[in-house]
């Protein structure tokens, strides 16, 4: 029996206290790293949690999927420069860029992804996906958790009673079927995905799942020169059982005092354990190491943040990370609302097709491609029609999403859109129903497994359908 | 029950006696330095005096704080709120240090503090800290955080430490607030001659965002939604913006390269790249050469003839699509001072204006949140008329006295840190959003990430105050150039000496020398750092912010931060031999005597009894290392990381 049911008034009560704390005290406070202000009584609460739906236990059946990584374009790139090209629309539509052929006959794709182009047997696009967001944060909002947030807004941020994204709920399933690698079963890198360092999208964190279902941030350029997780590695003059010892000091210490109930001080206790965790740990160390990878393989992917976050997001999942989100940011660098087409060409996609390039490649060498899912996706779509300064606007209506790896189908177009790329023409598509395939590929039965909103009300962890055609 | 780990107050740290002396750092200078990898700083400060608060002031500022007082109870009778107790003196100390100095106490201030017999200890500690150096690095601290300053702001070009030094000395000289505001609004010319342009030179080329910004952090105001369409929550229209902007619509942060009255020769980074290549073609004239001319253009300037017009597609109907706009301050009216003035000068004498309410207010809310850690009126940076302060006699009481005191903000902080009121000890208690928070005592707060670095420093390294940023101040006669009339020659000098003097490399190599522990760490005040600093730093993974939006930092915890406290260099460095607390450990001869030193250095207060003995059994259990595991404990511990 879950305390939390006991006295769901005194439940609800409080995350929304906690909710509007967050907000009032620290309005331009961020959540780089998973931090939370979540009340300490309430991750054990939610503790319990783990084994709320025993249905869940069995919702699982075999799969090829094992992990996913999720590749973000913050910011949102325009749909109908990329995937869903419009050649025969007018001039002030279809924009600049040509399509062109891809490996899989009548598939075609812009010019400028020449090299996605060629490994289009891998991929499938989805060309209907829609919501109704069209704030960068709302709207990642929903691309990433498959339902809308309470507002349509940018300046919105994370907080406890948050309805937990794709990743989140990821990891803390794998969590429940007793995950136990050394690595996070949930990483962000090189940071979480957001309007700005003040505006974070709600739901990559733990929500109202509790704190302890944070993903691991990076928050660091995994492409500097010196590149480590600060405090990973173990200093030389400090072995493992000093460090235990240290922390036995520390915890005989600490428990002497009458602590006071704060939010703050009672999450770094799980702050602790998985620190000490990964500490401990030499899997841990060596999976977030990017110098043992050769020059070539670094190379590869690219010498840049988008490049090497990948290559990680690659090391994580062999040592057991489940889900990886990469952001190909910071902030919503995509968001070419002036002078689109020279960004994408010059500054945006040739970063952006590398790294996904590499990864798909690298993947698919090492035999991990059939059991990764590498999705891709943005905000939302970017207007048809082009502005007057050469830029696109934003355009959630319709969009495209892409998927490969992990059992998936590919060599496919999913939907359509209508002549301009504005609303889907055939087969519309939900985030959730993207969402909802995942789920599938790995195994997970969505509908029959519920967690907990903060308001106590169940919920299934996906409403959205899965794509047949793509499993 | 407030404090969570509870200690009686009193003792005297027998052995370990540093002599109480005006400077603090000369007695720990006499002591011959042992052989250390941790860097030491030689004592002196190469930075302007602090002007000292006056001694005279001090019944006036008991007044005061007893009126605040006053009406703090009368806030606590209305609403049946009983306060937290007064902080016994080991905690005041630490709270005291680390809110006005930025910083934990030193052993040897808390033991000159605790050992002092003086009735008006608290009041001279106070008094004494408002008049340091820590000060002024601590609010340089606060103040970089809302004015988002960075060292080169917009582009590399750009050289903002200047304006940044002159924040500094503007604190140490305690320049009245409404005044500081007015230099920086009008302020013109290059950063060098004028580093107040600096304030204008941060927003180049967002002149919206500017007035924006401007009217958020020095009014508490949100105006920014209004720059695309009228406020939704707030009477502001688009109009009410686009009036305000246009006051500094007109203001240029750059030369006009292509005006031929003023540059009678040609554009002048064209014209001497060219003439430089033309004399040695190998020359690479991209790099430094570029940069100086390019700092050499920016310059704060208010050229009468630019108009801002309403954007294209306004949709209200008071106005048309690109019609000029006239300059109108959102609020209230233009004093009589302005007329005649140039539109810059007539918004900053509106902003900073006595009559003004919400220039008086905004930094007395923010100031009162500094303290207290919650606002008279939340949020601090959205205050609209309707907006009711949980004491508006408070809040009224704080304007004026500050007008009153012809906004010396330091004076009011005086005030406001003698009030029994900031003497409490820390809320065990959470703040509820739902309600009003009714100031039965300070917030229990996280440090920031600047009070933690800072902190950990004083635990670490001697003198760690000599060791500020390089000087700005002869920029201008290095690299200051008449760019109509130099020939190539002087701007590849200017080049050099910018290379070898002030470039981010000629910082670097000035600090590896002096400051770095292991080459890399380099060991200085937050407040003495580059900024932003990049993201895996230590202060920005415990919440300094990037500076680039208003209030950036944050005080959440997360995995990485343990990390780094569990097995960071800063924490490996202070278990060496040379660090501050690992020498004053030696000093004291009994394991008992060492155990307090670690107590007192790290936490401020005593051992408890069951901490004793809890440090004595991992002592004797693991010989010398113990103390080092102690010590590594206690700055892992929650107590060390909050402020009570």
């Amino acid at each position: 029996m879950r305390q939390s049911d006991q006295n769901p008034a005194l439940r609800s009560a409080d995350t929304s206290k906690a909710a509007t704390r967050r907000q009032l005290l620290s309005r331009s406070s961020h959540l780089f790293g998973g931090a939370a202000t979540l009340a300490g009584f309430w991750s054990s609460l939610q503790a319990a949690g783990l084994n709320a739906s025993t249905s869940g236990t069995i919702a699982r059946r075999a799969a090829q999927a094992r992990s996913v990584i999720m590749i973000f374009n913050c910011g949102a790139p325009g749909h109908t420069d990329l995937w869903d090209m419009k050649p025969t629309a007018p001039a002030d539509i279809r924009g600049e860029f040509q399509p062109i052929e891809t490996s899989v006959p009548g598939i075609q794709i812009s010019e400028l992804l020449p090299d996605l182009a060629k490994r289009m047997d891998q991929l499938s696009i989805i060309r209907s996906v829609h919501h109704r967001h069209g704030g960068h944060n709302s709207g990642m909002h929903w691309s990433t958790v498959g339902k809308p947030y309470r507002i349509d807004s940018t300046l919105i941020n994370p907080g406890p009673a948050d309805i937990p994204c794709l990743g989140t709920l990821l990891g803390w399933l794998a969590r429940r079927d007793g995950y136990s690698a050394a690595v996070p079963p949930y990483v962000i890198t090189p940071a979480p995905h957001c309007d700005s360092t003040k505006y974070l999208t709600p739901g990559q964190f733990g929500g109202c799942l509790g704190n302890r279902f944070d993903p691991f941030v990076l928050n660091a350029d995994p492409a500097a020169q010196d590149f480590r997780v600060p405090g990973l590695k173990l200093d030389d003059a400090v072995s493992p059982d000093r460090l235990n010892g240290r922390t036995s000091l520390l915890q005989a210490l600490e428990d002497r005092g009458t602590p006071i109930r704060s939010d703050q001080i009672a999450a770094i206790d799980e702050q602790r354990r998985r620190a000490l965790n990964m500490i401990t740990s030499s899997d841990a160390s060596a999976a977030f190491d990017l110098s043992r990878e050769p020059d070539t393989v670094r190379d590869r992917y690219g010498r840049h943040s988008w490049g090497q976050s990948h290559l990680l997001a690659r090391r994580l999942i062999e040592a057991g990370t489940r889900f990886v989100t990469t952001v190909n940011g910071p902030s919503i660098t995509w968001d070419t609302h002036k002078d689109n087409f020279n960004q994408l060409r010059n500054r945006l996609v040739p970063r952006m097709q590398q790294a996904y390039v590499a990864l798909l490649d690298d993947l698919a060498e090492r035999g991990l491609l059939q059991e990764t899912l590498v999705i891709w996706m943005g905000d939302f779509g970017r207007t048809p029609r082009i502005n007057k300064d050469a830029g696109r606007d934003h355009w959630p209506q319709c969009y495209s999403m892409v998927l490969a790896g992990g059992g998936i189908r590919g060599g496919q177009v999913v939907g359509s859109s209508d002549s301009i790329g504005g609303e889907p023409f055939e087969r519309p598509v939900t985030p959730a129903d993207v969402h909802a395939t995942v789920f599938a590929a790995l195994g997970y039965q969505a509908d029959q497994i519920t967690y907990h909103h903060a308001d106590g009300r169940p919920a299934p962890v996906c409403d959205g359908t899965p794509i047949h055609e793509l499993l | 029950m407030i404090s969570f780990w509870r200690i009686p107050g009193f003792l005297l740290l027998a052995v370990v006696l540093f002599q109480a002396v005006d400077n603090p750092c000369s007695a720990q200078q006499q002591k011959k330095p042992p052989a250390s990898k941790i860097p030491r700083g030689s004592g002196q400060i190469n930075a302007p005096p602090v002007t000292p608060v006056q001694a005279g002031r001090r019944q006036a500022v008991r007044q005061a704080a007893a009126e605040i007082d006053l009406l703090i109870a009368t806030l606590h009778r209305s609403n049946q709120v009983t306060p937290t107790e007064q902080l016994d003196d080991d905690l005041f100390c630490r709270r005291a240090y680390l809110q006005i100095a930025g910083r934990i106490p030193r052993l040897d201030e808390i033991n000159r503090f605790l050992t002092s017999e003086d009735e008006d200890r608290r009041q001279k500690l106070i008094d004494r800290l408002l008049s340091s150096h820590d000060y002024v690095s601590s609010m340089f601290n606060f103040w970089s955080n809302l004015l988002r300053l960075q060292d080169h702001p917009v582009n590399n070009n750009m050289l903002a430490q200047p304006f940044h030094e002159w924040i500094r000395e503007s604190l140490a000289s305690n320049k009245p607030y409404d005044q500081w505001v007015r230099e920086m609004l009008t302020a013109e010319g290059q950063i060098w001659e004028n580093p107040a342009v600096g304030y204008t030179l941060r927003d180049s080329g967002m002149d919206l965002d500017h007035v924006d910004n401007t009217i958020q952090v020095f009014l508490g105001t949100q105006i920014g939604c209004a720059q695309c369409h009228d406020h939704p929550f707030d009477h502001w229209t688009q109009m009410n913006f686009y009036q305000m902007a246009a006051f500094t619509f007109g203001t240029q942060t750059r030369a006009p390269a292509g005006n031929r009255q003023r540059f009678s020769n040609g554009p002048p980074l064209q014209r001497l790249r060219e003439e430089m290549k033309k004399q040695n073609p190998q020359y690479n004239v991209n790099g430094v050469f570029s940069r100086v001319i390019n700092a050499n253009l920016f310059e704060v300037s208010d050229p009468q003839g630019r108009r801002l017009k309403l954007p294209h597609d306004y949709a209200y109907d008071n106005g048309k699509p690109d019609q000029p706009v006239t300059a109108r301050p959102i609020f209230g009216s233009l004093p009589e001072a302005a007329a005649g003035q140039n539109p810059r000068h007539q918004m900053a004498l509106w902003l900073t204006s006595r009559d003004n309410p919400r220039f008086t207010r905004n930094i007395v809310n923010r100031l009162w949140k500094h303290a207290f850690g919650v606002g008279l009126i939340e949020p601090v940076d959205d205050l609209h008329e309707d907006s009711a302060a949980v004491s508006p006699e408070l809040l009224l009481f704080l304007e004026e006295e500050l007008k009153r005191l012809n906004y010396d903000i330091r004076e009011l902080q005086r005030v406001i840190y003698n009030t029994s009121a900031w003497q409490r000890s820390a809320s065990a208690e959470e703040l509820d959003p739902e309600k009003p928070w009714l100031f039965p005592a300070p917030l229990l707060r996280r440090m920031t990430a600047e009070q933690i670095w800072d902190s950990l420093l004083t635990l670490a390294v001697y003198n760690v105050d000599s060791f500020t940023r390089p000087s700005m101040k002869s920029l201008a006669a290095d690299i200051d150039l008449d760019l109509n009339t130099a020939k190539p020659a002087e701007v590849r000098k200017a080049a050099e000496t910018f290379d070898a003097k002030y470039s981010q490399a000629a910082q670097n190599r000035i600090t590896r020398q002096r400051n770095t522990y292991k080459g890399k760490l380099v060991l200085a005040r937050a407040s003495e750092l580059p900024m932003p600093l990049p993201p895996d730093h230590f202060l920005r993974q415990f919440g300094q912010g990037d500076h680039e939006l208003i209030e950036s930092s944050s005080t959440d915890g997360n995995v990485a931060q343990i990390l780094t406290m569990f097995n960071g260099e800063i924490t490996h460095m202070m278990l060496e031999a040379g660090s501050v607390i690992y020498d004053n450990l030696l000093k004291a001869r009994t394991v008992d005597q060492r155990i307090r030193v670690i107590f007192y250095s790290i936490l401020g207060r005593e051992p408890s009894r069951g901490d004793e003995s809890t440090a004595e059994s991992e002592i004797r259990r693991a010989g010398s290392a113990g103390y080092g595991n102690v010590i590594w404990a206690l700055i892992n511990t929650k107590e060390f990381l909050f402020i009570q």
